[in-house]
């Protein structure tokens, strides 16, 4: 986007409204101290960001609260900064920035209010602000390494690097675990110790502690120590089975018994919400209106029977004595067949809903004996859990003697749990009971239909009954589950203990455990692997800043600084950027160092050594480099009193710097500076650019008094088109560029025409060939003379380089020349060129 | 944003380019969204996860 035109009002030195319009080029507007020249680049950047690299920096923010408000302006009054520009499109678009009563803002693209400014990131937001200005570069030098680090850090985009790396580093230094991953960690830290405590087992132990890498080794080593615990010849896969033998075995001479109680059957359907989802589905009101319906059909009996005897009369109607009644030989009326037919087809009707109903009732039937099943399962599984306590109780004397002491506590716990478990289970067994035999009474009923909805619901209740005491039974088994697993463990240790197994249990607890060792060991292996990510990821970001600071970065600045320098300057300046070192040659974090050397020879540091003017180039350097590294979406910039503390050798150099960014790079550059013999320099020693030149000439309350100043002086701009012509190397092109030159030339002197007449407000580059023809005459320049430099004016127009059959030529341009100093001379213009006043 | 540092997609694809290791990798990939280390620490739980859950 380029600047077409900015628009202030009631922001900073601009009280009334002024509007300051862009050249496509260079725009130098100077100003002397205090006439308001800041306030034009600090509008723009409170444009484009909402605040200023000034107030962001103050060191005390009230002092700057309030501003951004000019002090003459009313609290209700509206202070806005607006500008026009151009998109790469070629469209223009209107932003205006509103300051509002609290000191924010509120940003308006084409009066609609947005919230950023289009296809901004960001990291535009932050990095490569088109603002060239004293005070940010001395934030870029003159302070610390580490700030100085995090300036280039936003302006280099460092801060994305350290983000990630700080991101990473914080990520790998400790990592949060599932509390799955900690409990295996945890069983297999407590396996590893175990193994230690047997000698038989200790070279095990070695290998396992060396980790991942010897963990084939650990397990054949394992192997082999089991193998000489079993009798010879065992195959490797019988070894688990064969120690299990040996250790129950030897143990059982101890006691042969469990406390522990199981693990709930992971079966789904075996669940209470899922039991219950069956009971529901199974007793369900529709299975009870089912029942009801087919019990209304209890005289089933009958109209089988009576079916059946309607078959038998018909088929002995069917013979030759139909009007005599089979069975009692008494003569029949002749309508009786067709009555017993009508009869017998009546029922029929009555058959179909028997067999229907009789249907249902089945699988009714079927899904009550399938949820009985189901109950049946869950009945068992869940007194299974508990079954090895239950027996144990008989052996209650024996555990004592195997818990005493400071083991007690496991033998008190499997005491209380046996009670408090024991007449759960009973009355589960009891209500299971009750289920069972109702069902199987209602399932009778539903076979001969002499079952009711009633009975249904009865059954729905005893069976939910069952349910909830197999919620409660399971409830307190879990609840006693961890402190019976303790005493179970405790126990079959002192079982161990007591039966001399200790290493054939740990042994056992290897091979069941050593899938499990290995996953941890496996997790182990990543999550240690995370301290190389680490590293890499330093690594990585340490040589990447390098490379962007030693470097690239190094390279763009050295290129800028040595355009700033001249041939007279002394080989002391500015010698690259560097990232410190520690002893062991990783990086310091968050310092940069700007190095410098006298004659080859390294100087203690740029900051330090490097005289103030040199500084001052250093800075510019620094922020061009960063602003045209960047994707700015802004293609102008802004450069703000660049040479403070640069002598006339520098500043000459500087220009340089200028045209530069403004031919070769393509910019849009305003360039502002309270040096008017330098700025005439500017525009002396870029004469082929149109740019605008203003002067701020006043200030008063209301503002600074603007007035637009001829780029160059016409006769300047007409030697050098005289000069050109006569080169031996002149393009096509390059005369397209100096008929447009002759054409500024022309509005120029006509300029000076009518203000040397005394009317002021006309601006050159707004001329067109009728406003000429028509200043022209009333200034009375003769007819003739008129009508060729109104010619002059519309010939050199660029529209006119397209017209059919065109080409320009040396020798009309030589005569358009001759007809300027024609007009020149009729005018006697030799007084300096007055200004036009915005 | 200068061509050196770049975006932080690209800083991150550039480090992912540096690292050996399909887990680092993997982890890397999940450096997203606001939290980034908090969706790396999602992704080592799920890793860790599946090597517990490892049937082979």
């Amino acid at each position: 986007m380029r600047l077409s035109s900015l628009r202030i009002k009631g922001f900073r030195g601009f009280a009334d409204e002024r509007v300051i319009e862009f050249s496509p080029t260079i725009t130098v507007i100077y100003a002397p101290n205090s006439y308001g020249k800041t306030s034009v680049s600090e509008a723009l950047e409170w444009l484009l960001y909402g605040t200023t690299w000034r107030v962001d920096h103050g060191a005390t923010r009230d002092e700057y609260k309030g501003s951004f408000r000019n002090c003459h302006v009313a609290t209700d009054c509206e202070c806005f900064v607006e500008a026009s520009m151009m998109t790469n499109t070629d469209s223009s678009a209107r932003f205006r920035r509103v300051l509002q009563e609290d000191e924010t803002s509120q940003l308006l693209q084409d009066d609609k209010p947005v919230t950023d400014w289009p296809n901004m990131t960001q990291d535009q937001q932050r990095t490569g602000r088109p603002f060239i200005t004293q005070h940010a570069l001395k934030g870029l030098l003159l302070v610390t390494p580490t700030d100085r680090f995090n300036a280039f850090s936003q302006l280099l985009g460092f801060d994305q690097l350290q983000s990630v790396q700080e991101s990473i580093v914080q990520f790998c230094t400790k990592p949060s675990l599932p509390a799955q991953v900690h409990q295996a960690m945890a069983r297999v830290q407590v396996l590893i110790d175990a193994v230690g405590k047997q000698r038989s087992m200790s070279a095990v132990c070695k290998l396992l502690l060396k980790g991942e890498g010897k963990l084939g080794l650990a397990r054949e080593t394992l192997e082999r120590v089991c193998l000489a615990q079993v009798p010879a010849g065992t195959q490797r896969e019988s070894l688990q089975p064969q120690l299990l033998r040996l250790r129950d075995e030897k143990v059982a001479k101890v006691f042969s018994g469990h406390v522990r109680i199981l693990e709930a059957n992971p079966n789904e359907r075996l669940t209470p919400r899922a039991l219950r989802e069956r009971v529901d589905q199974t007793l369900s009101s529709d299975a009870a209106d089912k029942l009801a319906a087919a019990k209304v059909l209890k005289d089933s009996e009958n109209i089988l029977a009576e079916d059946k005897f309607l078959e038998l009369g018909l088929m002995l109607l069917a013979g030759d004595q139909k009007e005599i009644c089979p069975f009692c030989h008494a003569p029949l009326m002749s309508s009786v067949p067709d009555e017993v037919y009508q009869r017998r087809t009546g029922l029929k009707t009555k058959l179909g809903l028997m067999s229907s109903v009789s249907q249902s009732n089945e699988a009714i039937g079927v899904a009550l004996n399938s949820l009985q099943s189901e109950l049946s399962a869950a009945v068992a599984d869940t007194t299974g859990r508990a079954t090895s306590l239950a027996t144990s109780e008989l052996s209650l004397p024996v555990l004592e003697t195997l818990l005493p002491g400071d083991l007690h506590s496991h033998f008190l716990n499997i005491t209380n749990a046996i009670p408090s478990i024991r007449p759960l289970l009973d009355e589960l067994k009891t209500n299971y009971r009750q289920s069972e035999l109702e069902t199987q009474r209602v399932v009778a009923a539903i076979k001969d239909f002499s079952s009711s909805g009633k009975d249904i619901e009865s059954l729905k209740q005893r069976v939910l009954t069952v349910v909830d005491r197999l919620d409660e039974v399971n409830r307190v088994l879990s609840e006693w589950a961890p402190k019976l697993e303790e005493a179970e463990q405790t126990l079959a240790h002192e079982l161990d203990v007591r039966a001399q197994t200790e290493d054939v249990s740990i042994m056992i607890q290897c091979l069941d455990n050593w899938e499990l060792v290995s996953k941890v060991f496996r997790i182990q292996s990543i999550i240690a692997s995370l301290k190389a990510m680490k590293q890499v990821t330093v690594q990585f970001v340490s040589e990447k800043a390098e490379r962007i600071v030693s470097q690239q970065f190094t390279h763009d600045v050295q290129d800028w600084y040595s355009k700033i320098t001249t041939l007279a300057d002394p080989d002391v300046g500015f010698s690259g950027f560097s990232l410190p070192r520690n002893a062991d040659g990783s990086f310091k974090a968050r310092s940069i160092q700007v190095g410098a050397s006298s004659f080859g020879t390294d100087m203690k540091s740029a900051v330090s050594c490097l005289s103030e003017s040199k500084l001052n180039a250093l800075g510019l350097a620094m922020s061009i480099s960063t602003y045209l590294k960047s994707n700015s979406p802004f293609e102008f910039l802004v450069i703000d009193d660049p040479i403070q503390s640069l002598d006339n050798g520098h500043e000459t150099q500087f220009i340089k710097v200028v045209s530069s960014l403004s031919s070769e790079h393509g910019r849009q550059v305003i360039l502002l500076s309270h040096n008017q013999p330098w700025l005439n320099q500017v525009r002396d020693r870029i004469p082929n650019i149109d740019g605008i030149y203003y002067e701020f000439t006043n200030f008063t309350a209301s503002g600074p008094t603007i007035l637009e100043q001829p780029w160059n002086r016409w006769q300047q701009r007409l030697a050098t088109v005289e000069a050109s012509i006569g080169s031996d190397t002149c393009t096509t092109v390059l005369l397209q560029q100096l008929e447009g030159e002759v054409r500024t030339c022309v509005a120029l002197i006509v300029v000076a025409l009518v203000e040397r007449g005394g009317l002021q407000g006309i601006s050159a580059r707004k001329l067109g060939a009728t406003d000429v023809r028509k200043h022209l005459l009333q200034c009375g320049v003769p007819q003739d003379l008129t009508d060729r430099i109104v010619g002059t004016f519309a010939n050199t127009d660029p529209a006119h380089h397209e017209q059919q059959g065109y080409s320009p030529n040396k020798s009309r341009i030589r005569t358009y020349c001759s007809w300027c100093h024609e007009l020149a001379k009729w005018g006697h213009l030799e007084a300096p060129v007055a200004g036009t006043q915005v | 944003m200068p061509e050196g540092a770049a975006n932080k997609r690209q800083v991150l694809d550039e480090l992912n380019a540096a690292l050996e290791d399909p887990i680092h990798r993997r982890l890397l990939q999940s450096f997203t969204g606001d939290d980034p280390v908090a969706s790396m620490e999602e992704e080592l739980k799920k890793i860790l996860l599946e090597a517990l859950a490892d049937e082979t």
